[in-house]
């Protein structure tokens, strides 16, 4: 196959010295190396180039000369495709192919077709320069809803088993999902202690790590999709009408037990790997929103973390005529630095701090202003989308999200 | 009756057998202001200043008959009284510091070797109590504190209450007897299995012993609340005894109509006296209404009290019998309810109800020859209770949920309640008391000391006639209970019988007088299991008071008296019911929880596992009691003194036990949820075999409670032209409870799906010191020409200390999920999962906090008008106040105190 190619190659090439030979004018030189440079998103990490192509088409002899992935050579910036003995001239150049690479941590791939055309060859001019600029890859997942405060039943009580977070790929490349973890803050945004040791600018203080499970690159997420996580992925409508169809969810937080006292209902969908929970009763987010909370992508193995992330605060508390040192224990860290996106939660009356650095979360949003407002129920908090439909992550839940937002999934 | 009539029987044949010396002349010395007798009052030859005899516990003597002797008759506190012999004489003794016509309001220091605090008519008046539990704020270390009723209120004598319910013996060993029956709350099984809401929990009173919101004050004549060692005819108690004396007879008509910020209160009595046939009837009726808010109308509590009382005396010259009859109905009522309007249009409501009839007939017999019976009394009291919870709820549930319904061991299916439904649940309790008490004071002839040997036995009943827990279990409140319905009455009846001796003397010699009560009671429970460490089992509670009283000395010139006194005696509660009999354990676990969209196809299985809590080694709870009192009266100025130490090592407690169980945890992970046409088949799919530890609750002897302290009274006499009286009382009270048996704590995380599999126990956990001083000033005015009292109290409470007892964080042993025990190593704390053992207490905890002074002052007004027939009181508590900010570990604690205001009105027709 290889074979007939190139001899076909040799044929045709043959055929147009022929040709241009034949017109009579001066030799056109050969040039006897050109130098593509194909340069990735600087924000890329651990790029990987398969499947690569590309193509150099002479605009005036129409002659195309292909160069194939094993040309392809990686540096610093992106690949160096090496073209060997070509006619000076001006040519279309087309490099396409697939690119794997991991973007803050998150393992990701797009394919991708960068076109340059008339770019003029010669022997002063033969290093190119071509930048694959069909994506930017910027952004990544965000969390884009979380409904927290359930719904209401017709008697007006509450209903929480509805609960349900959305993380998004905000970015224009396909992420995957997997040990991507939804993590509950171990402090509430309604009671401020002074913890120490303060961690608060390295690490985030979680009491709830539920991962997505897979190998690394077992849910590919596309651009601009969601994954909705819901405490339980059944189909509520059916013993509550006004609550919403959670069976079609792609994960649940599913708390195995075998205490009938807390059993929990396990929906078709996935459940997420529970890590960490403080409780061994039913997990379920605050329904009112006292606990921040945040995406991280895991970056060590669930032994490792359960060893070594385990954070151990004290602090002062004081209450009526009472105030003592106190450990707060059953903590585990997350390195900021693993954390894609945060938000804060609380209730404008009972607030009083926020529990993630400012640097994922500088604001705060909210799902009923006065605490145990009942008219929060059916709403939740979702982020801003841009004109072009894109999530806004200023890293400032205050002016990224609307709250009291209804919940997008209640179909009412 | 048969019995009674026989005893009446014996008794006069008795009577009359002993001949009567006739070369014998009797007499009888009685207190001038009182006509109660004087005891111990040593009898002279006046002349030859020879002494000749004592009076006896009713004041009588008898001496030779000799015409020529003129009688000298002496007696501590008493003018000796010099006067001629007659036959059958009454002898007045006026008293050396004259109580007539003093009103006293506030308790008083009883005069006799038990230490006791009395409080009179006079004192409630001008307390304003709505309940007993009101009154407890004149005992030495009492504070008045607003009314909380809308929760059971218990008694703390001697002690600062932890609250705990693992420290409940005291209240719980507390006796109440009230006219002589006692309230025994033994069978009292009135909680909501597997309540976790508050509107349940915090009115739960089991174990707890008598809710005195319940007793209505109004008709009280007097109280006694035996803080030190009471006689031995007391029993089934550790801590104190409370005796309530009822009025007997009068001729008025009178209403009460009390209100305070939180109550209302209604009372109506008719008294009726047949001076000619010594018969008395009394009745009276009272209502409260209270409310925990005065704002909201649907959280409130009810109490009525009807009360009938019969006295009729029969007056020969050989005795007095007397026979007392009481009926009364009691009936209290908690309610507790959401407002529909602004919730759930749906029930969700709390009611307990507590009906009580109570009966007593007592028959007492007093001769009055002399002879060795002097008295005997029969008691017979039964008492019937119909008490009611009810919790009515709207259940709406947020996820699946089972009601597991097994009540065999073994494999079974859970029943997946639906998703909306009305739970109700009841515990219905018929607790039945009867008590019968015997007994006779006997009294050996001397001439040197006055002394009574009392002996008597009693007999006590208890019994629930009820239906317990009664719930659907498909339409449970509390999902998932661990117990199940259990009626009552499969509960053998408690038994207790006991039997006593005890000898009083007194001895009065010129050198002092000599006092002394020290008796024995043993008490054992009938019809227990032989499994029972107390099967067949006396426990003996040997009690003594001695007293010595220097002989009368004149300091300021004013007669000067100083007893020192001393006792020590042992203290037994029996366990209630309950503990002994607790409800069986129905340990769960899920084997298979299967979720299909179809909830036909839905599958919870269980095992189900039955363990029996109840512990055969459980003992009584007994109370060992030391103390020393001064009292010393200067003229009518009086400061009484006691130190005691009180220590209960037996206590009652709920402790787990955590053990290994088996189950299957099926991976139902295979099944085709689109291809089923049924449940799941268990046969069909793949399990693992399990060994989970699961705890459960039982009681044991484990909770200590060491009690020390000094009460101390000072009263002084009511100045003149100022016409008032200064009483400075307190208490400096030390509380140290612990526990003494092994804790075990399992950690509720999940690591990696599963919560964590290990317990930890660890040694001598939980306990703490708890210490107050106080001191109460009242300056009580009362001004006979304007028929007005009023009183200015100021309550300093100088500290209050709390200090928990430093546990270590770390157990001593761990129990793995198989069931054994292994020793703690130091590097099981670096353990993944064993680490989660090591708890989170730090030093600071185990400090000392301490919170400063405190004072508040109350103001109490009572006024007579229309020729007493109107009598208009109020009171302000905490009108003015002292709490100071204080700084604890940097931070400013700020203290805020409201006051309470109430005011009533007392009609007498």
């Amino acid at each position: 196959m290889k074979k007939s190619i190139l001899n076909s190659i040799i044929m045709m090439l043959a055929a147009i010295l022929c040709l241009s030979s034949c017109s009579g004018d001066d030799p056109i030189p050969v040039i006897p190396t050109t130098v593509v440079n194909l340069e990735v998103p600087a924000n890329l990490q651990n790029v990987v180039l398969t499947s690569a192509k590309a193509t150099l088409t002479n605009v005036e002899t129409k002659q195309v000369t292909t160069i194939e992935a094993s040309q392809f050579i990686k540096d610093e910036n992106g690949y160096k495709i090496m073209c060997n003995n070509i006619q000076a001239g001006n040519y279309n150049v087309i490099v396409n192919g697939h690119l794997e690479f991991t973007l803050n941590g998150v393992a990701g791939q797009k394919d991708f077709e960068v076109k340059s055309d008339n770019v003029a060859i010669s022997e002063t001019s033969h290093d190119l320069k071509m930048t694959v600029s069909t994506f930017t890859a910027q952004g990544g997942f965000v969390i884009s809803e979380i409904f927290f405060t359930g719904t209401s039943t017709s008697e007006g009580k509450s209903y929480s088993g509805d609960q349900y977070i959305i993380i998004t790929n905000n970015s224009d490349v396909t992420l995957y999902a997997d040990s991507i973890a939804v993590l509950e803050s171990a402090f509430l945004t309604t009671i401020k202690e002074d913890y120490t040791p303060d961690i608060m600018s390295t690490h985030f203080s979680v009491q709830a790590c539920y991962m997505i499970p897979g190998n690394g690159k077992s849910v590919p997420v596309e651009p601009g999709q969601s994954l909705t996580l819901a405490v339980n992925a059944i189909n509520h409508t059916t013993e509550q009408p006004n609550s919403i169809d959670l069976s079609k969810a792609d994960f649940e937080f599913y708390d195995e037990t075998s205490n009938p006292n807390f059993t929990d209902p396990d929906g078709s969908a996935p459940n997420l790997d529970k890590w960490y929970c403080y409780t061994a009763t039913i997990y379920q987010f605050h329904s009112r929103g006292y606990n921040s909370m945040a995406i991280a992508k895991m970056q060590t193995s669930k032994e490792d973390w359960l060893e070594n992330y385990v954070y151990d605060a004290t602090y002062l508390f004081v209450f009526g005529d009472f105030s003592k040192e106190m450990t707060k224990s059953g903590i585990y860290k997350v390195p900021n630095s693993w954390i894609l996106d945060g938000v804060n939660l609380s209730v404008e009356s009972v607030r009083e701090w926020n529990v993630l650095d400012a640097s994922i979360d500088a604001g705060w949003t909210y799902c009923g202003k006065v605490d145990r407002d009942d008219t929060r129920f059916d709403k939740s908090v979702i982020r801003k989308q841009d004109a072009n439909g894109k999530y806004i992550d200023t890293n400032n839940s205050t002016n990224d999200f609307i709250p009291e937002a209804p919940a997008s999934l209640l179909n009412r | 009756m048969q019995l009674i009539k026989s005893i009446i029987l014996v008794l006069a044949a008795l009577t009359i057998q002993i001949a009567d010396a006739q070369a014998l002349v009797n007499g009888t010395v009685l207190d001038a202001e009182t006509l109660e007798p004087v005891i111990g009052a040593t009898v002279l030859d006046a002349k030859r200043g020879k002494a000749l005899t004592v009076t006896q516990t009713d004041g009588t003597f008898s001496i030779p008959k000799n015409n020529e002797v003129t009688l000298k008759i002496t007696s501590v506190g008493y003018k000796p009284l010099v006067t001629a012999l007659t036959p059958d004489g009454r002898y007045l003794l006026q008293a050396e510091v004259s109580q007539l016509g003093e009103v006293v309001v506030t308790a008083q220091e009883n005069r006799g070797l038990t230490t006791s605090s009395r409080i009179e008519k006079h004192a409630m008046e001008h307390l304003q109590p709505s309940s007993f539990a009101d009154l407890l704020e004149l005992l030495p270390g009492g504070r008045s504190h607003d009314p909380s009723l809308s929760a059971p209120n218990n008694i703390h004598i001697r002690e600062i209450a932890s609250g705990s319910s693992n420290y409940a013996t005291s209240s719980l060993g507390t006796s109440f007897i009230i006219d002589g029956a006692p309230i025994s709350t033994n069978a009292n099984m009135q909680y909501l299995a597997g309540a976790w809401d508050l509107m349940a929990t915090t009115r739960d009173n089991t174990n707890a012993g008598v809710d005195m919101r319940g007793i209505s004050t109004d008709d009280i004549e007097r109280v006694e609340i035996v803080r030190g060692i009471p006689s031995v005819e007391y029993g089934d108690l550790t801590s104190g005894l409370v005796k309530i004396e009822r009025r007997r007879g009068g001729h008025d008509m009178k209403f009460r109509l009390k209100a305070d910020m939180g109550s209302k209160l209604f009372y109506a009595a008719k008294d009726l006296e047949w001076e000619r046939h010594k018969l008395t009837l009394n009745l009276s009726a009272d209502y409260l209404d209270a409310k925990a808010d005065p704002r909201n109308r649907l959280e409130n509590y009810k109490r009525m009290t009807l009360s009938a009382r019969l006295q009729k005396r029969w007056e020969k010259e050989d005795y007095h019998l007397t026979l007392s009859s009481n009926i009364d109905f009691s009936r209290s009522l908690d309610n507790d309810k959401q407002d529909i309007d602004q919730t759930y249009s749906a029930e969700d409501a709390y009611k307990s109800s507590y009906n009580r009839w109570a009966m007593l007939v007592a028959l007492r017999l007093q001769t009055m020859r002399h002879m060795w019976l002097k008295s005997a009394e029969l008691t017979v009291s039964t008492s019937l209770e119909k008490d009611l919870i009810e919790r009515t709820r709207l259940m709406q549930l947020s996820r699946m949920t089972v009601a597991p319904l097994s009540k065999e061991e073994g494999e079974n299916d859970a029943y997946i309640l639906p998703f909306k439904y009305i739970g109700h649940h009841e515990v219905d309790g018929n607790p039945m008391n009867a008590f019968i008490k015997l007994n006779a004071r006997l009294q050996i002839p001397s001439n040197i000391v006055s002394n009574t040997l009392l002996v008597g036995t009693d007999w006590n009943l208890d019994k629930n006639l009820g239906r317990g827990q009664v719930f659907d279990p498909l339409t449970p409140v509390y999902t998932g209970i661990s117990s199940r319905q259990r009626s009552l009455k499969e509960i053998p009846a408690n038994h207790r019988l006991s039997a006593y001796a005890e000898e009083s003397l007194k001895w009065p010699t010129v050198i002092g007088t000599l006092e002394m009560t020290a008796g024995i009671r043993a008490t054992t429970l009938l019809n227990l299991e032989r499994s029972y460490v107390m099967h067949g089992k006396f426990y003996w509670d040997p009690r003594a008071n001695i007293g010595y009283t220097l002989p009368r000395l004149t300091v300021f010139g004013k007669p000067t008296f100083i007893r020192i006194a001393a006792g020590i005696g042992q203290h037994t509660k029996m366990p209630t019911m309950e503990q002994l009999f607790p409800d069986l354990m129905y340990i769960d676990f899920i084997q298979l929880n299967y979720y299909h969209d179809n909830p036909d196809y839905r599958r919870i299985n269980l095992m189900t596992y039955i363990v029996n809590p109840r512990n055969t080694a459980l003992e009584p709870a007994r109370n060992l009691k030391k103390e020393v009192t001064i009292d010393i009266n200067i003229g009518a100025n009086r400061l009484a003194v006691t130190a005691f130490k009180e220590k209960m090592t037996s206590g009652f407690r709920t402790q787990s036990y955590y053990q290994t169980f088996q189950y299957k945890q099926y991976d139902p992970s295979g099944i085709d949820a689109a291809s089923l046409t049924a449940q799941p088949n268990l046969a069909d799919l793949p399990y693992t075999v399990i060994n989970e530890l699961a705890g459960y609750g039982n009681y044991t002897n484990g909770s200590m409670t060491l009690k020390e302290g000094i009460e101390y009274t000072l009263e002084t006499k009511r100045f003149p032209v100022v016409l008032t009286r200064l009483t400075i009382n307190g208490a400096y009270f030390r509380t140290t409870y612990n526990n003494s048996i092994v804790d075990s704590y399992r950690p509720s995380q999940v690591i990696d799906n599963r919560q964590i599999q290990y317990v930890g126990l660890y040694a001598n956990d939980d306990g703490s010191v708890r210490e107050s001083f106080n001191t109460n000033f009242t300056l009580d005015t009362d001004v006979p020409r304007l028929k007005l009292g009023f009183s200015i109290s100021a309550q300093c409470l100088w500290f209050t200390t709390s200090q928990r007892k430093e546990v270590s964080n770390y157990p001593v042993q761990y129990i793995a999920p198989d069931g054994s025990i292994h020793d703690w190593q130091e590097s099981d704390a670096d353990d993944l999962y064993l680490r989660w053992l090591v708890r989170d207490y730090t030093s600071s905890q185990f400090e000392k906090d301490r919170v400063p002074f405190a004072m508040n002052v109350n103001m109490k007004v009572t006024k007579k008008l229309f020729d007493d027939r109107l009598h208009i009181a109020m009171f302000c508590n905490k009108l003015w106040d002292y709490t100071p900010d204080y700084d604890s570990r940097g931070t400013t604690i700020r203290r805020h105190v409201t006051p309470y205001f109430g005011l009533e009105m007392n009609i007498k027709l």
